[in-house]
C-alpha cells in the first residue's frame, strides 16, 4: 500500500499547488504529469534460463511527473509496474510471470532542439525496484534495490498542454532474493522499455 | 507559493520512496520453487544415481524430464559409532505415485513367515562371544586353570557307532561347573556325528532324520565351510563335527524376552596352538567340536512345544535351569544401553531387515496360544520411534539402537553381516573364496577386518548395498553397485508371508515439508518422491543451514 499512498499524496500535493496558481493567474508552475504505457524487453541474466528466470517481454505502466527547474532541465519522479513472462517459472511450480515494481527519479534534459517539430528529451536517474514471484497464492518479493535508468525520446505536441512523449528506457538493478533455507540469489534485472507517454503541462 | 521550492524535492521523494514496499514473509514452499530456477538441475536416466558428500549434499536440483521422474533419496551414516541427525526438505516435489515400498509389500498368505514369530536373540549371541573371550583369556592366565581330567568320551579319538551313549556338558559356565546330559549317537556320517539328548521330549526326530541331517551337513555345509574358511580343528581326533540336539538349548530361551536362542557354539578351551605344555582338559570340557541344536518338541521357540514352564516345581529335575547368570548379564547390558528390554514384561524389539532372518529362521514359529498378542509390524515399529513425530527411517542395517556397528567396530547384526558380505563378495569381481577365508582367519574383527581384506573403505559399499537392497530387480538400468547379484529379493519376499510392508521402511518425502532423520552408525533412511514432468525440484539437507555431519553420504537414485 505504500506506493499507492505515496502516489496519492503526491498527486494531491501537486494538484493543490498547481490549481490555485492557475486560478489566480499567478505564474504557472513548471510541472508536467505523465502516464506511460509500453513494453519491456528483458536483457542479460534476467532473460537467461536453465538456469535462470528466462524473463520474456511484458507490458509496463508508469506514472510520474517532471518539475522543470529550467526550460532545459527538470527533475522527474514516478512509479512503474511491469510484468514479464517467465518462461522457466512453470517448471518449478510458479506462476508464469514475474512483476517488477518500484519508483524512479532523476534529471530530465531537454536540449531545446527541434527536429521537424519534435523536441528530444533525455533522462538519467535512479530506480528503486522490487521483483516479485508468485505461486499458489503466495508472493516472494525481493527487498527494494537501488539501480539506475537511462532514457530518451521526443515530445510531440498534440493540443494545448497535452503532449505525446514516445521514448525508450533502460533500467537495471540487482534483485536480491532471500530464499531462506535454499540460500540467497541476486539477479541482475535489466530491461529495455519502449513506451509511449502522454503528459499534461501545467 | 512557499511550498513551491519543495516541489522538486517532492518529485524526487515520491519517485524513490515509491519503490519501498514491505517484503512479506515467504513460505519455504515458494522459496524452494524460486531456488529451483537458479541451479543446474540433474536430469538422470532411470537407474542412474548420484552420490552426494560434503557440501554437495547440502542441496541437489533434479529435473523431472518430459515425463516426470521418481527418485530414492538415501542418506547414509558412514560412521562406525554414534548417530547423526539431519533434516531433509524437498521443494517442488510430489509424493511418489506408487506404493512407497517399491512394490515389496504384502506377501502371499500361507507362505513361510517372514516377520512374524520369534526373533533370534542376537544379544545372547554377542554376550556369549564376549564372555567366551573373557573366560578364555582368564583360563590362559597361569594359576587360573584348574587341572582336572574326566573320563574319556566316546567321541574322543574314534568314530562312535550309532546307539552308543556318552555324556555331554551343556553348561555355559565354561567347563568349570558342568551340567551333564546323557546323549545317544543317532547318526554318523562322513563329517558329522549326530547326537540327541535322552531327556528330549518323545516324538522328536527319528534316527533316519538325524541321518539325513548328517548327510546334508556332509553335502552342503562342510564343503562350503572348508572351501571358504579352511579346515576345522579336530581336537577330538574323529574328523567329524558333533551335532547335539538337546532341550538344553530350548531352555535357554527366556520367555520374558520372547526372542529365540536357536543354537549354541561355545569355545571353551584355548586354541590348541596356544595351550601350554601342562594344560589338561577342564573338568567339564567336552573336548570336541559341537553344535548344540534346538530339540524338536521341547519348547523354547518351537510352535509345538510351548514356552518353558516358569514354575521350577514343574521343571524336569534332570534338566538344569537356564543359565540365569547369562540372562542376568543380558539384562544388565540392556539396562546400560538404555534399550527397551531392561526388565520383565518389556516389549520385544523389532529387528531391522527381517529378510535374511526370515530366509534363515523365520519359519520357526507362529504366535502361540496363551501368549500376549503380538503387535502388528507397524505398531512394533512405532514403539521405537525416537519421538512422536520423528520416525526412525533406517531399518535395513539392523536395529536402530546399534546400527551397523557397535562402539568396538563390530558389525552389530548377524543378518547384516550375512547380507552385506554376500553383496561385497559379489561386487569385488574376484574369487570369493579368498575373501571369506581372509575374513574368517583374521585377528581383527568387524569393520576393521572388512577394511583390511577389501583394502578400501567398506562403508562405501555399505552405502550402495543399502540402496541395492531396495533397487535391485525393481529399477531398470542400474549400475552394478546398485544390484544384488546373489539375491532376487523381489522373487523371494512375495512368496513369504510378510507383514503389510517389507521390512524396509520407505517414506514419501512430502512437498515442502521438513523430514527429520536420525541415522545410527552404518544405517540409512529411504525417502521417495516424484518430480513432475518438466519440473525442477530441490532437495536440501539441513535447511536451517546447520553443518552436515562429515560422515553423511547421500545416494540419490532415479527409480522411475
Amino acid at each position: 500500500m505504500r506506493p499507492l499512498l505515496a502516489s496519492a499524496v503526491a498527486v494531491l500535493l501537486l494538484l493543490g499547488l498547481t490549481a490555485p496558481a492557475s486560478a489566480q493567474g499567478l505564474p504557472r508552475i513548471p510541472l508536467q504529469l505523465e502516464l506511460r504505457v509500453g513494453a519491456s524487453v528483458p536483457t542479460g541474466e534476467f532473460a537467461e534460463r536453465d538456469p535462470g528466470i528466462g524473463a520474456r517481454t511484458g507490458p509496463r505502466l508508469e506514472a510520474g511527473g517532471v518539475f522543470r527547474l529550467t526550460p532545459l532541465l527538470g527533475i522527474f519522479g514516478g512509479v512503474s509496474r511491469g510484468e514479464f513472462a517467465c518462461s522457466a517459472c512453470t517448471g518449478v511450480g510458479l506462476d508464469d510471470r514475474v512483476v517488477d515494481t518500484g519508483g524512479n527519479a532523476g534529471l530530465e534534459a531537454s536540449p531545446g532542439l527541434r527536429l521537424g517539430g519534435l523536441a528530444p528529451w533525455l533522462r538519467v536517474g535512479a530506480v528503486v525496484q522490487q521483483l516479485t514471484f508468485t505461486g499458489e497464492g503466495e508472493r516472494l518479493v525481493s527487498p527494494a534495490a537501488l539501480g539506475y535508468q537511462l532514457g530518451g525520446g521526443v515530445v510531440v505536441p498534440v493540443r494545448g498542454p497535452i503532449r505525446l512523449r514516445p521514448g525508450a528506457h533502460y533500467r537495471s538493478y540487482p534483485a536480491e532474493l532471500d530464499l531462506g533455507a535454499f540460500g540467497g540469489r541476486t539477479v541482475d534485472v535489466a530491461h529495455l522499455t519502449l513506451d509511449l507517454g502522454i503528459s499534461v503541462h501545467f | 507559493m512557499r511550498l513551491r521550492p519543495l516541489l522538486p524535492l517532492l518529485v524526487l521523494t515520491v519517485g524513490l520512496t515509491a519503490g519501498c514496499r514491505d517484503v512479506p514473509p515467504t513460505s519455504p514452499r515458494l522459496q524452494a520453487r524460486v531456488a529451483g530456477l537458479f541451479e543446474e538441475a540433474a536430469l538422470l536416466p532411470v537407474g542412474a544415481s548420484l552420490t552426494l558428500t560434503g557440501a554437495n549434499a547440502q542441496a541437489v536440483f533434479l529435473d523431472g524430464g518430459p515425463e516426470g521422474a521418481e527418485f530414492l533419496y538415501l542418506p547414509f551414516s558412514a560412521a562406525t559409532a554414534g548417530s547423526i541427525s539431519l533434516t531433509v526438505l524437498g521443494g517442488n516435489v510430489l509424493p511418489p505415485a506408487a506404493p512407497a515400498s517399491l512394490g515389496l509389500g504384502a506377501g502371499a498368505a500361507g507362505g513361510p513367515a517372514l516377520s512374524a514369530g520369534p526373533l533370534p536373540d542376537e544379544d545372547f549371541h554377542r554376550a556369549l562371544r564376549e564372555r567366551e573371550r573373557r573366560e578364555l583369556a582368564r583360563l590362559r592366565t597361569p594359576g587360573e586353570r584348574p587341572a582336572a581330567t574326566r573320563e574319556r568320551s566316546v567321541l574322543a579319538q574314534r568314530v562312535p557307532a550309532v546307539g552308543e551313549r556318552t555324556r555331554i556338558n551343556t553348561s555355559l559356565d565354561f567347563c568349570l561347573d558342568p551340567v551333564w546330559r546323557d546323549a545317544r549317537v543317532a547318526a554318523v556320517t562322513e563329517r558329522a556325528i549326530v547326537l540327541h539328548d535322552l531327556a528330549n521330549p518323545p516324538g522328536g526326530f527319528t534316527d533316519a532324520q538325524y541321518q539325513a541331517i548328517g548327510a546334508t551337513f556332509d553335502a552342503l555345509l562342510y564343503p562350503v565351510s572348508v572351501r571358504n574358511f579352511g579346515e576345522p580343528t579336530d581336537i577330538d581326533g574323529n574328523q567329524r563335527v558333533v551335532i547335539f540336539y538337546t532341550r538344553a538349548v530350548n531352555e535357554l530361551t527366556l520367555d520374558e524376552l520372547r526372542l529365540v536362542r536357536g543354537g549354541v557354539l561355545l569355545r571353551a578351551r584355548p586354541d590348541p596352538a596356544r595351550r601350554g605344555a601342562g594344560d589338561r582338559p577342564l573338568p567339564g570340557s567336552n573336548e570336541a567340536e559341537i553344535f548344540y541344536m534346538l530339540a524338536p518338541g521341547a519348547g523354547g521357540g518351537f510352535p509345538d512345544g510351548g514356552p518353558p514352564d516358569p514354575d521350577p516345581r514343574h521343571r524336569d529335575p534332570r534338566v538344569p535351569a537356564p543359565d540365569q547368570r547369562l540372562a542376568a548379564d543380558l539384562r544388565e547390558r540392556r539396562r546400560d544401553a538404555g534399550g527397551g528390554l531392561a526388565g520383565r514384561g518389556a516389549q520385544p524389539r523389532r529387528r531391522g531387515a527381517g529378510l535374511l532372518r526370515g530366509l534363515g529362521a523365520g519359519a520357526a514359529a507362529e504366535p502361540r496360544p496363551g501368549r500376549p498378542p503380538r503387535l502388528a509390524a507397524g505398531a512394533r515399529r512405532r514403539q521405537h520411534l525416537p519421538g512422536p513425530e520423528r520416525p526412525a527411517l533406517h531399518r535395513l542395517p539392523g536395529d536402530r539402537d546399534r546400527g551397523l556397528a557397535d562402539g568396538a567396530g563390530r558389525p552389530g547384526d548377524p543378518r547384516l553381516r550375512v547380507g552385506l558380505l554376500r553383496y561385497v563378495a559379489d561386487q569385488r569381481g574376484a574369487p570369493e573364496t579368498p575373501f571369506f577365508f581372509q575374513l574368517v582367519n583374521s585377528r581383527t574383527s568387524g569393520i576393521q577386518n572388512l577394511s583390511r581384506v577389501l583394502e578400501r573403505d567398506p562403508l562405501d559399499l555399505m552405502r550402495t548395498w543399502s540402496a541395492a537392497v531396495l533397487t535391485d530387480d525393481a529399477v531398470p538400468g542400474l549400475p552394478p553397485l546398485l544390484t544384488q547379484p546373489s539375491w532376487n529379493f523381489r522373487s523371494v519376499v512375495p512368496a513369504l508371508r510378510t507383514a503389510s510392508d517389507f521390512p524396509l521402511q520407505v517414506e514419501p518425502l512430502q512437498p515442502e515439508t521438513e523430514r527429520q532423520v536420525t541415522l545410527t552408525a552404518g544405517s540409512a533412511a529411504y525417502l521417495r518422491f516424484r518430480v513432475g514432468a518438466n519440473q525442477r525440484a530441490i532437495i536440501v539437507a539441513n535447511p536451517d543451514g546447520a553443518p552436515l555431519a562429515p560422515t553423511l553420504r547421500v545416494e540419490l537414485v532415479r527409480v522411475r
